[in-house]
C-alpha cells in the first residue's frame, strides 16, 4: 500500500482536530475522578445530551450550533449539579466516612453501578424524547469549504470545532491555574480534609467540578454535532474512549489528558490510514494497554494506581 | 487442604436439594417459561461466577460477556469446522475463556479500582471487535446460525427444550455448587482477605497475584462454560453476545442481585430477566425502568435484593 503525503497530512490534521474533541471530553472524565474520585460511566451521555440540547435550541430558538453549545453546555451543566446534589451528595459524605481498602472498593463498585444505571436512564430518555433516527443539527458553516494548496480540504465548521476546543481547554487551564476557585479545586482534589480545614466548601466544589465536567462534555457533544450524525447511543461509542484518553494522561492529570487526546486522536487516524479502517478502535485501546503496563500512573504521571 | 469440612458439605448439600426438587417441575408450566428459566440459568451461573472475581476477591470486571463469547464461539467452531461433540466443545469453551481470562488477568495485576474496570472494558472491547473482523473464523457481525444442539443420548433429544432444561438445570446446579464450595474453602477465605485489604493479606505471607490469577481463572472458566451451553441451546450466534451492553447487563446482575454473596447474582439473574420479559411490551420505557430500578436499588438497598430478602426475612421473623 502506497501512501500519498497528502493523505497522509490530511489524517494528521482530522486527527489532531478529533484529538482536540477527545481532550475536551477527557479533562471533564479526568477532573471528576481526580476531585471525587468518581468514575463516571455515563459522562458520554452527557455528551449526547449536549448535542441534542444543542439540536433542540437551534429548532426553537434558531440560530448557529456554534453559538447555542455553549448554552446548551450551561443547561446540561446544571443537570450535572442536580444529579450531583440528588445522587451523589450522601456517598461523598459516607466516603469521609469509610475506612479500609474494601470500603473505598465497595464506594467505587457504587458509584460506578449509579453511574451504569444513569447512562441506561438518560440513553431511553433521549430515545423517548427525540426518537432513534440520527439526526444532523442544521448549519450552514458545514457546506463552507476552506481549500489548502495541494488538494487538501475541510469544511468550517470542523475548523471552528477545533479552534473552540483549543480556546475551552486553555481556558479551562487558566481557570484551574489562576482563579480562587480553580485554586479551591487542585486544592481538594490534592487532599479534601486540608481543604476544608482552610475553609474550602468542598460540596461546592464538588457542584462546580459537576457542572464543568458536564459542560464540557456537552460542548463537545454541541460543536460536533453538525459533523457528525446525533443518536441516543452516540455517548456509549464515546464513553470507552474517554476513558482511554483519562488513563493514558493519568487520572485525574487534566495536562495529561489533554495530552493525551491528542495522541489517541492522531493515532488513531494514523491507525485507520495504515491499519485499514475496521482496526482503527482497537487502537486506542491498544495504547491504553501499553500504558498501563508500562507506566499504569499515564504518560505524565498523578494517576493513583 | 482446601479446608472444606464434611459439615460445609451437607449444610450447603441441602439448599441445593430443595433448589433441585422446585426447579424439576418447571418444564410443566409451557415452553416459553421453559425458555426463560434457561436463560436464567446460564445467566445466573455467568453472574454467579464474575461474583467470584467483583464480590469475593474485588477485581471489579466489565468485561466479563467477552469470556462469555469465548466459550460460546470456540465450542461452536470446534462443532462445525472439525466435528467436536459440543460436549466436549463446551468443556474446551471453558478451558479457552479461561485462557483468555489469563490474558487480562495476568497483565492487569496490579491494576485496582477503576484501572482494573476499564482496562477489562478495553479488553471487552478488543474481543468483540476481534469477533466482527476476523469474518473468515466468526462469520463478522452476521453471526453464525445453524449451530448444531447438544449429541443425543440414546433417546434423548436435546433439540426439545424440556432435555435441554434438565442440562442446563444440572450444569447449573453443579456449578453454583461448585462455586459455594469454593467460597467456603480456604482459598475462597484468602481472596476475600485480598478484597479486604490487599497489602495486609501480601504483609502475611498470601501469595496475592497468584490467587487473583485463580479468581480469574475460575470466574472465566465458568462464564465459558455457559456461553457454550449457551450457543448449542439458541443455536445461533453473534457478537452481539460479547458487547458492552452484555457485560454491564451481566455486572448489574451480579449487583443488583447482592455480590459477594453468589446467591444474590442468581437472584440477580433471575428478577433482572423476568423484569426484561415484563417490560417488553413497554419497549420505548424498558430501559427508562431497568436504569431508574439499578439507580434505586444502589442508592437505598446496597446490598442489592439478596439484602432485601434478607431484611424481609429478618422482619417476618421478628
Amino acid at each position: 500500500m502506497v501512501i500519498q503525503p497528502m493523505e497522509l497530512l490530511e489524517q494528521i490534521l482530522f486527527g489532531l482536530m478529533i484529538g482536540g474533541i477527545y481532550g475536551v471530553i477527557g479533562v471533564g472524565l479526568t477532573m471528576i475522578f481526580g476531585v471525587m474520585r468518581l468514575s463516571n460511566f455515563a459522562h458520554g451521555e452527557f455528551y449526547m445530551l449536549g448535542a441534542y440540547f444543542t439540536y433542540t435550541f437551534v429548532t426553537l430558538i434558531g440560530g448557529d450550533p456554534f453559538i447555542l453549545a455553549p448554552l446548551a453546555a450551561i443547561a446540561v451543566g446544571a443537570v450535572g449539579i442536580a444529579i450531583n446534589k440528588l445522587l451523589f451528595k450522601s456517598l461523598y459524605e459516607e466516603l469521609k466516612e469509610a475506612k479500609g481498602a474494601a470500603a473505598f472498593y465497595f464506594q467505587d463498585l457504587k458509584f460506578i453501578m449509579l453511574t451504569i444505571g444513569l447512562s441506561i436512564l438518560f440513553v431511553d430518555l433521549a430515545l423517548v424524547l427525540w426518537g432513534p433516527i440520527p439526526i444532523s443539527i442544521p448549519s450552514p458553516l458545514t457546506k463552507h469549504i476552506i481549500k489548502l494548496p495541494g488538494g487538501l480540504s475541510f469544511s468550517l465548521a470542523r475548523l471552528i470545532a477545533f479552534v473552540v476546543a483549543i480556546a475551552t481547554l486553555v481556558g479551562l487551564y487558566a481557570f484551574l491555574k489562576f482563579t480562587k476557585t480553580g485554586r479551591a479545586i487542585r486544592a481538594t482534589a490534592q487532599n479534601p480534609s486540608a481543604a476544608m480545614l482552610v475553609g474550602v466548601n468542598i460540596y461546592r466544589i464538588y457542584d462546580i467540578t459537576m457542572f464543568l465536567s458536564t459542560g464540557l462534555a456537552a460542548l463537545a457533544g454541541g460543536i460536533l454535532g453538525p459533523i457528525y450524525n446525533v443518536y441516543p447511543t452516540m455517548g456509549l461509542d464515546v464513553v470507552a474512549k474517554a476513558f482511554v484518553v483519562v488513563i493514558t494522561g493519568g487520572m485525574g492529570n487534566v495536562i495529561g489528558s489533554i495530552l493525551a487526546g491528542f495522541l489517541i486522536g492522531l493515532a488513531e487516524s494514523l491507525g485507520g490510514l495504515f491499519l485499514g479502517t475496521e482496526y482503527k478502535q482497537v487502537v486506542a485501546f491498544v495504547i491504553m494497554i501499553i500504558v498501563l503496563w508500562v507506566r499504569p500512573e499515564g504518560i505524565l504521571g498523578g494517576g493513583r494506581k | 487442604m482446601l479446608g472444606i469440612t464434611k459439615d460445609v458439605v451437607t449444610e450447603i448439600s441441602k439448599y441445593y436439594l430443595i433448589a433441585l426438587i422446585l426447579l424439576i417441575p418447571v418444564p410443566l408450566a409451557g415452553d416459553y417459561i421453559t425458555h426463560v428459566t434457561i436463560l436464567v440459568m446460564l445467566y445466573a451461573v455467568t453472574a454467579a461466577s464474575l461474583d467470584i472475581l467483583v464480590g469475593y476477591t474485588g477485581r471489579l470486571s466489565l468485561g466479563h460477556a467477552a469470556f462469555f463469547a469465548v466459550g460460546a464461539y470456540t465450542s461452536t467452531l470446534l462443532a462445525m469446522n472439525w466435528g467436536v461433540s459440543p460436549w466436549i466443545g463446551i468443556f474446551i469453551g471453558g478451558l479457552m475463556a479461561s485462557v483468555f481470562g489469563l490474558i487480562l488477568g495476568v497483565p492487569s495485576l496490579k491494576l485496582r479500582g477503576p484501572y482494573l474496570a476499564i482496562s477489562s472494558l478495553g479488553f471487552g472491547v478488543i474481543v468483540w471487535l476481534m469477533l466482527i473482523n476476523l469474518d473468515w473464523l466468526t462469520r463478522g457481525p452476521l453471526g453464525i446460525p445453524g449451530i448444531p444442539p447438544l449429541p443425543r443420548i440414546g433417546p434423548i433429544d436435546f433439540r426439545s427444550k424440556v432435555a435441554f432444561y434438565y442440562v442446563a438445570l444440572a450444569f447449573t446446579l453443579i456449578s453454583i455448587f461448585l462455586l459455594h464450595l469454593l467460597t467456603k474453602s480456604r482459598i475462597g477465605k484468602i481472596l476475600m482477605s485480598i478484597r479486604e485489604d490487599e497489602d495486609a493479606a501480601l504483609s502475611v505471607g498470601v501469595d496475592v497475584p497468584l490467587f487473583k490469577v485463580y479468581a480469574f481463572l475460575i470466574a472465566t472458566f465458568f462464564a465459558g462454560i455457559s456461553g457454550g451451553l449457551y450457543a448449542h441451546y439458541l443455536r445461533y450466534i453473534s457478537p452481539e453476545i460479547s458487547t458492552l451492553g452484555e457485560s454491564i447487563y451481566i455486572l448489574s446482575m451480579t449487583i443488583i442481585g447482592g455480590f459477594g454473596t453468589l446467591i444474590g447474582p442468581v437472584m440477580g439473574a433471575a428478577v433482572l430477566s423476568l423484569l426484561q420479559e415484563l417490560l417488553r411490551s413497554y419497549l420505548e420505557y424498558r430501559y427508562l425502568i431497568y436504569g431508574m430500578l439499578i439507580i434505586l436499588v444502589m442508592k437505598f438497598f446496597p446490598s442489592g435484593i439478596y439484602g432485601i430478602v434478607q431484611f424481609i426475612l429478618r422482619k417476618v421473623r421478628e
